[in-house]
C-alpha cells in the first residue's frame, strides 16, 4: 500500500468516525445518566433535513447548522417530555420517534422540494474549506490531523468538555447518581426531571450537529436516508467506550475506519469481496465490539440504563 | 421543654389510596425541637404514609401542616428538604458506587467540593462519629450507611430528622448507640420522630408517643411513667396472646431432609462468603439460623435453593436433599432430579410474586409440574386457588386480578399458601415477615408450627429477627462472616444476650 | 374484564382519531387535502376487491412479525430485530424454494419450517448472547437487522442471481414453492391460512402451556423468575428462537406468496415490516389476537398510502411518520385509560366495585 492510498485511509477514518464520535458522545452522556434514545435515528434525518434546507434557503452553513441543532433538540425535548414526564417505555418511544421523524422527513423534504428535486452542492451554502492554515501543509501529519474541517476538532473538544463535566463537576456527580440510582437521586432532593431533560436535548443537539457534517462537511449533498447506519454504530461505539467520552471517540473511530475500508477495497481492486462485504462489516464488527465489551466491562453499565423511573406513590 | 417550639404541626392529615384505602384519617401530629417524639404501630398503621406526606413524597388529599409555624406545601422531597426536613429512609437514599463524601455533597447546595468536605470534617467532630469519607458506601456496613445517611441531614444543617424504623437493620449494641445518639441529638436542639412498632424501643428513647392505629391516631402520651402493656393495648386495640411453642420435640431419630456437609462459597469477587458450613434439618425440626444482614446468610439460602447460580462459586462441601446430592443444582436442576423444596424469599413481597401477572398465575409459580407438563390444567388449579384463599384467608377481588392491585400482606398470604400447600419435605424461608403486620406474622408461626408438626416438614428459617425465632425453632444456629455456628443454650432455653453476641462477633 | 377490553378499545380508537388530526395537518402543510388524502387511503385499502386485498397481503407479514414481537416483549425481552430476521427467513425459504425442487406437498412445508429455523437461529444469536454473554438484546439485534439486509442483497445480485431475467433477482420459484392466490383477480394469497394458523398456535403457547406461563413470569420480574425455578439462560433463548421463528415466517410468505423470488435489496416494500410490528403488538395489548386485528389495520393504512402514491408523488417512507406516532399513542394510552374505565364504571355500570383495597386496610 502507498502512503498517499494510507494516507487517504487515515483521512476518510477521521471523517467517517466523526459523525459517530458525536452521537456518541451525546448518547453516551444521556445514557450516563439513564436515558436510552433509539430516536437518535430520527434526530439525524430531521438534522440532515433541516441542515440542507436552511443552507439552501439562507445560504450560511454556520446558522444552517445551528438551526439543525435546535431542530434536533427540539424532537430530543419532545422525547424527553415523552419518556420523562409521562414516563412512557424509553424504548417504545424510541422506535416511534426515529419512524415519525423518517416520515416527517420524507414529507417536509416534499414540501421543500417538490417530486424530490433536491438541490446539489453548487445551490447551497455548504462548507467549502477545510483545514487548519499552514499546519495542513506539512506533509502526512499535516494531512492526517490537520487538513480536516473545523466540526472534527469541535467533537474532540467536546469529548474533553463532556468527560470534564461527568467527572469533574457537582452537575456530573448529580447525573451518575442519577444514572446510578435514580430513587436515591430522587430522595436527595436531585431534579431527576431536570437533569435527564438536559441530556436527553444535549444528545439532540449533538445529533444535530453530527447530520450538519455529514451534509454540509461530509458529503457536501443531501439524499433520504443519508445519516443510516450512524446511530446504531454510535450505540455500539458507547458500549465499546465503556460510556466514556474520549473511549467513544476512539470506538468511533474504528467504526469510521472500518467503514473506509469499503474504500480501500475499491482502491486495490479487491474485486472478490463483495461491495455488500464491506456494508456489512461495521455490523459485525459491533457484534463482536458488544461481545467483548460484555466481558471486559459489561457491569460498568450505568444500572438504570431505559429505565422509567416513576416515584414510588404506595402506602 | 414542653415549652419549646413546635417544629412540625400537622393537622387533620387524610390520604386515601386508590379508591377506598384509607391510609390516614384525620391525623395530629406535633414535634417540638429537643424532643424524641415517637412514632408507635403495626405496619400497616399509617406511620409511613404520614412521614412521606411531611416529606413531599406522597400529597396529602386533606390537611395542613406547618414547620416552624408557617404553612408548607411540599410537592418533592426537594421541598421538604429545602424546608429544613431530614428523613432516614428504611431503605437507604445513597448511590452505592460513590464515596461517602459524595454522597454527602449530592446532598448539598455548595458546589465547591474542597468547601464540602471542611464542612463534613466540622459536623464529624462536632457529633463526634468517625468515618472514612473516602470508602465507597457499597463497602460499608448497614450501620455505617445508615450514619452516612445521618451525617447526609447533618451537614444540611437539618433541625428536623425524621427516623424511618432505624433499628431494623442493627442489632444489640448498635440499636444502643442509635438510640443514646437519637437523645444526644434532642438535647442539642433538634426535634427528632422516631418511627417504630418495637415497644422497648419506643420506651425507652420517646419524649412523648404518638400511637397510630388503622389509619387513626388513637393517643398521644408522656413517654415518662407508660406502661408497656397500655402501649401495647393502644397499638393493636385488643387483647392479643404472643404465641408460643410447644413441648420439647424429640427429634434425635428423625431422618435427615438436608444435610449440608463442609460447604465453601466464593463470590464474584473472589472472597469467601460461606466458609466449611455443616448443619441438617430433619424431619419435623424447625432449624433457624440467626445472623445480621451480609454474613453469608443470601448465599446460604441461594445455594441450597439454586436461585443465583451465577453470582457463587462452591469451592468445597456437599448438600444433600432427601439423600441426593445437589451441590451447585440450580432451582430448575433439583426440580429434574424429582426432588423439591419451598422457599419462601425475602422481599418477598415483591420477589416471591410476578406482580404483572393475575393470583391465579401466581399460584402456579414454582409449583409448575403440579398442574401438567406441556399444558396448563387450569380447572385442576382454579379449584385449588378457590381451597388456597379460603384456607388462608387471602381477599382478592378475583382470580384473574394482577397481583400488583394486593396489599403487600395478602401478597405474602399468596406465597405462604403456594409455599406451604406444596407438601415439600423442606421448605426454606429466609427474613419472612418484612412488611407484615402484627397479625399476619402470628397466622405465619401458627402455620409454620402446624406444618412441622402435622406434616413432619424440614424447616429452614434464616432471619434477623430473633423474637420470631425464638417462638419457634427447635433449634438454632448463627450465622457470622460466613460461618454457622451452632448455638448451645447454657439451661436449654434460648438467651437474647447470648445469642446477639455470637451474632456480632463475640464469644 | 369486558369493561377493561372496552376502555382499551375506546382509548385506542382516541389515539388513532388524534394521529390521524395530527397527520391531516401535516398533509395539509404538504399542499395535500387532508380530507381528500384519507378518501384516497380508504379507497386504496378498501374500495375494491383489489384494495381488499392489497391490505391483507400487507397484514400477512406484519401479523407474523407482531406475534414475534408479543412473545418477546411478553417475556421482557425487546427483540427488535424483526427486520433482521424476516431477511433471514426470506433466505431460508429462497434456499429450499430455489435449490432442492421436489413435490409440492413436501415442498412448501419444508420451506416454511427452512424459514422459521433460519428466523429463529438469527433471533437465536441474540438470545445466546444476551443469555450467557450479557449483550444487550437491543443493540444486537439492531445491529443484526443490517447484517442479514445486505446479505439478501448479495445472495439476490451475486451468487444466486438469475442473469436471464430483467429486474437484478433469484430466479422464479417453481410452481411447487408458491403459495396459491386465493382468487385469480388478486394477489392475497395462502400465507393468510398460515397467518391465521399461526395466531392461534401463539394464543395457546401464552395462554395453556406452563412454557407460556414460564415466559409470562420471566417477562414480569426476572428476580422472581429466578424463584420460580425458570433456568433463564435456556429460556432466554428458546424465546429468542420462537420469536425469531415466526418473524422469519414472514418472509417466508413474502418471497413464497407475493414476488415467488429473492429480490435486489430491499424488498419493495413501503416501510420496514419489522418495525412495524412492534406497533402492531403493542396495539394488540401484546395479545395475539389484538396482534392480528392491528395488523390488518396497519395493513390498511399501508395498502392505501402505497396507492395514494399513485395519485400524489410522496416517497414511500411518509407514512412512518403516522406509523410513529401511533407507535408512541400505543404506550401512550395506558396513562389514560385507566380514567376512561372509571367514567365507564360510572355511567354504563353505575356501580363501584369494591377492589380488594376496598375491603381490607391495606398496608
Amino acid at each position: 500500500m502507498d502512503l498517499n492510498l494510507f494516507i487517504s485511509l487515515l483521512v476518510r477514518t477521521i471523517s467517517l468516525g466523526t459523525p459517530i464520535a458525536l452521537v456518541g458522545l451525546g448518547e453516551g452522556f444521556s445514557q450516563k445518566a439513564g436515558p436510552l434514545n433509539l430516536g437518535i435515528i430520527g434526530y439525524l434525518s430531521l438534522g440532515a433535513y433541516v441542515s440542507w434546507v436552511m443552507a439552501y434557503r439562507l445560504q450560511n452553513p454556520w446558522i444552517a447548522t445551528i438551526m439543525a441543532m435546535l431542530a434536533a433538540g427540539l424532537l430530543a425535548a419532545f422525547v424527553a417530555f415523552l419518556v420523562v414526564t409521562l414516563n412512557l417505555s424509553q424504548i417504545v418511544v424510541g422506535v416511534g420517534v426515529a419512524f415519525f421523524a423518517e416520515g416527517l422527513v420524507c414529507l417536509l423534504t416534499f414540501i421543500a422540494w417538490p417530486n424530490y428535486l433536491i438541490p446539489t452542492s453548487f445551490n447551497v451554502g455548504v462548507f467549502r474549506t477545510a483545514g487548519i492554515p499552514i499546519l495542513r501543509e506539512i506533509p502526512f501529519i499535516g494531512e492526517v490531523l490537520f487538513g480536516h474541517h473545523l466540526f472534527v476538532y469541535l467533537m474532540v473538544g467536546i469529548a474533553f468538555l463532556l468527560h470534564y463535566i461527568v467527572n469533574k463537576t457537582k452537575f456530573g456527580l448529580k447525573l451518575r447518581a442519577v444514572g446510578e440510582s435514580t430513587a436515591a437521586s430522587d430522595a436527595m432532593g436531585i431534579n431527576v426531571a431536570r437533569i435527564r431533560y438536559i441530556v436527553i436535548i444535549v444528545s439532540g443537539m449533538l445529533c444535530g450537529l453530527a447530520a450538519s457534517y455529514m451534509t454540509l462537511v461530509r458529503a457536501r449533498a443531501y439524499v433520504l436516508g443519508i445519516t443510516g447506519g450512524v446511530g446504531f454504530l454510535a450505540l455500539a461505539a458507547i458500549v465499546l467506550g465503556a460510556w466514556k467520552s474520549p473511549r467513544i471517540v476512539l470506538a468511533a473511530l474504528l467504526f469510521g475506519f472500518v467503514r473506509s475500508l469499503h474504500f480501500l477495497g475499491q482502491a486495490q481492486r479487491w474485486i472478490n469481496i463483495p461491495s455488500e462485504v464491506w456494508q456489512m462489516l461495521p455490523y459485525i464488527v459491533a457484534i463482536i465490539v458488544l461481545m467483548i465489551s460484555s466481558i471486559r466491562i459489561g457491569a460498568e453499565a450505568p444500572p438504570e440504563l431505559a429505565r422509567t423511573y416513576i416515584r414510588e406513590d404506595e402506602a | 421543654m414542653s415549652t419549646s417550639a413546635l417544629a412540625i404541626e400537622m393537622r387533620q392529615i387524610r390520604k386515601v389510596y386508590g379508591r377506598d384505602v384509607v391510609a390516614n384519617d384525620g391525623i395530629d401530629f406535633d414535634v417540638r425541637f429537643g424532643e424524641v417524639h415517637c412514632l408507635l404501630g403495626e405496619n400497616g398503621a399509617g406511620k409511613s404514609t404520614l412521614m412521606k406526606i411531611l416529606f413531599g413524597l406522597v400529597q396529602a388529599d386533606e390537611g395542613e401542616i406547618f414547620i416552624n409555624g408557617n404553612p408548607v406545601k411540599f410537592l418533592s422531597p426537594s421541598d421538604a428538604i429545602n424546608g429544613g426536613i431530614g428523613m432516614v429512609h428504611q431503605q437507604f437514599k445513597l448511590v452505592p458506587s460513590l464515596t461517602v463524601l459524595e454522597n454527602i455533597a449530592l446532598g448539598l447546595n455548595e458546589k465547591k467540593l474542597g468547601k464540602i468536605e471542611s464542612e463534613f470534617g466540622r459536623v464529624c467532630l462536632e457529633y463526634d462519629v468517625d468515618i472514612d469519607k473516602n470508602k465507597k458506601v457499597k463497602d460499608l456496613p448497614a450501620h455505617e450507611q445508615q450514619l452516612v445517611e445521618i451525617l447526609k441531614l447533618l451537614c444540611l444543617g437539618q433541625k428536623i430528622l425524621i427516623f424511618d424504623e432505624p433499628t431494623s437493620i442493627l442489632v444489640g449494641e448498635q440499636i444502643q448507640q442509635l438510640l443514646k445518639r437519637l437523645k444526644e441529638w434532642a438535647k442539642m436542639g433538634h426535634a427528632v420522630v422516631f418511627i417504630s412498632h418495637k415497644m422497648n424501643e419506643v420506651l425507652e428513647v420517646g419524649d412523648r408517643i404518638s400511637v397510630l392505629r388503622n389509619g387513626k391516631k388513637v393517643a398521644c402520651v408522656e413517654g415518662d411513667g407508660i406502661e408497656r402493656d397500655k402501649l401495647i393495648e393502644l397499638m393493636v386495640g385488643e387483647d392479643f396472646k404472643e404465641y408460643k411453642r410447644g413441648e420439647e420435640k424429640d427429634l434425635s431419630s428423625a431422618e435427615k431432609i438436608l444435610q449440608v456437609d463442609n460447604l465453601s462459597v466464593k463470590n464474584q469477587e473472589n472472597k469467601f462468603v460461606l466458609e466449611d458450613v455443616s448443619f441438617s434439618v430433619r424431619e419435623g425440626e424447625i432449624f433457624g439460623i440467626a445472623g445480621i444482614q451480609g454474613n453469608g446468610q443470601d448465599a446460604l439460602v441461594e445455594v441450597i435453593t439454586g436461585t443465583n447460580p451465577e453470582s457463587i462459586r462452591i469451592t468445597d462441601g456437599k448438600i444433600e436433599l432427601e439423600g441426593i446430592n445437589i451441590t451447585g443444582f440450580t432451582s430448575s436442576k433439583i426440580e429434574s432430579k424429582k426432588i423439591d423444596l419451598g422457599y419462601i424469599p425475602p422481599k418477598a413481597k415483591d420477589i416471591g410474586v410476578a406482580t404483572t401477572l393475575s393470583v391465579k398465575e401466581n399460584l402456579l409459580l414454582r409449583g409448575w409440574s403440579q398442574y401438567g407438563n406441556v399444558f396448563v390444567n387450569w380447572r385442576k388449579l382454579y379449584k385449588r386457588a378457590d381451597e388456597l384463599i379460603e384456607k388462608y384467608n387471602i381477599s382478592v377481588p378475583s382470580k384473574e386480578a394482577n397481583v400488583s392491585t394486593l396489599s403487600g400482606g395478602n401478597r405474602i398470604k399468596i406465597i405462604l399458601a403456594r409455599e406451604l400447600s406444596r407438601q415439600t419435605k423442606l421448605l426454606v424461608i429466609f427474613d419472612p415477615c418484612t412488611g407484615l403486620d402484627v397479625k399476619s406474622i402470628e397466622f405465619f408461626k401458627k402455620n409454620l408450627l402446624e406444618l412441622a408438626k402435622n406434616n413432619n416438614t424440614a424447616i429452614l428459617l434464616v432471619s434477623n429477627d430473633l423474637d420470631l425465632l425464638f417462638d419457634v425453632c427447635d433449634s438454632l444456629g448463627v450465622i457470622f462472616r460466613g460461618k454457622v455456628l451452632p448455638y448451645q443454650s447454657s439451661d436449654g432455653s434460648f438467651k437474647m444476650d447470648e445469642i446477639t453476641n455470637m451474632m456480632t462477633g463475640g464469644e | 374484564m369486558g369493561r377493561k377490553l372496552l376502555s382499551e378499545l375506546i382509548s385506542t380508537l382516541i389515539i388513532i382519531i388524534i394521529v390521524m388530526i395530527a397527520a391531516s395537518l401535516l398533509f395539509m402543510l404538504a399542499g395535500i387535502n387532508p380530507i381528500e388524502a384519507i378518501r384516497l387511503i380508504i379507497y386504496g385499502a378498501l374500495g375494491r376487491t383489489r384494495g381488499i386485498s392489497e391490505s391483507l397481503i400487507r397484514a400477512i407479514p406484519i401479523t407474523l412479525i407482531g406475534l414475534s414481537v408479543t412473545i418477546a416483549f411478553r417475556a421482557g425481552l425487546w427483540n427488535v430485530g424483526g427486520q433482521g430476521q424476516f431477511y433471514a427467513g426470506a433466505i431460508g425459504a429462497s434456499f429450499i424454494a430455489l435449490f432442492f425442487p421436489m413435490t409440492r406437498i413436501i415442498h412448501l412445508p419444508l420451506l416454511f419450517i427452512a424459514a422459521f429455523i433460519t428466523g429463529g437461529i438469527y433471533a437465536g444469536i441474540a438470545g445466546f448472547l444476551r443469555a450467557y454473554m450479557r449483550v444487550n438484546e437491543i443493540l444486537s439485534t439492531l445491529m443484526l437487522n443490517f447484517i442479514t439486509l445486505w446479505l439478501t442483497q448479495y445472495l439476490a445480485t451475486g451468487p444466486w442471481s438469475d442473469p436471464g431475467r430483467i429486474i437484478v433477482a433469484t430466479a422464479f420459484f417453481p410452481d411447487s414453492a408458491r403459495l396459491n392466490r386465493l382468487h385469480d383477480t388478486v394477489r392475497v394469497h395462502q400465507g393468510l391460512y398460515l397467518a391465521l394458523l399461526c395466531v392461534g398456535i401463539v394464543f395457546v403457547i401464552l395462554n395453556y402451556t406452563v412454557y407460556g406461563q414460564k415466559l409470562k413470569v420471566l417477562g414480569a420480574n426476572l428476580t422472581a423468575a429466578k424463584y420460580a425455578k425458570i433456568n433463564i439462560k435456556k429460556k432466554i433463548v428458546t424465546i429468542f428462537l420462537l420469536s425469531g421463528g415466526f418473524a422469519g415466517l414472514a418472509g417466508a410468505v413474502e418471497v413464497s406468496g407475493v414476488y415467488y423470488c429473492l429480490r435486489n435489496g430491499a424488498f419493495p416494500i413501503e416501510a420496514g415490516y419489522g418495525f412495524i410490528g412492534i406497533g402492531a403488538a403493542l396495539m394488540g395489548m401484546l395479545t395475539p389476537v389484538g396482534t392480528l386485528i392491528s395488523a390488518v389495520f396497519f395493513g390498511i393504512l399501508i395498502a392505501g398510502s402505497s396507492y395514494l402514491k399513485t395519485v400524489v408523488d410522496l416517497h414511500g417512507h411518509t407514512v412512518n411518520f403516522i406509523i410513529g406516532l401511533l407507535i408512541i399513542g400505543m404506550v401512550a394510552r395506558h396513562l389514560f385509560r385507566p380514567k376512561i374505565q372509571k367514567f365507564l364504571d360510572k355511567v354504563l355500570f353505575g356501580k363501584k366495585e369494591l377492589t380488594e383495597r376496598g375491603t381490607s386496610s391495606g398496608s
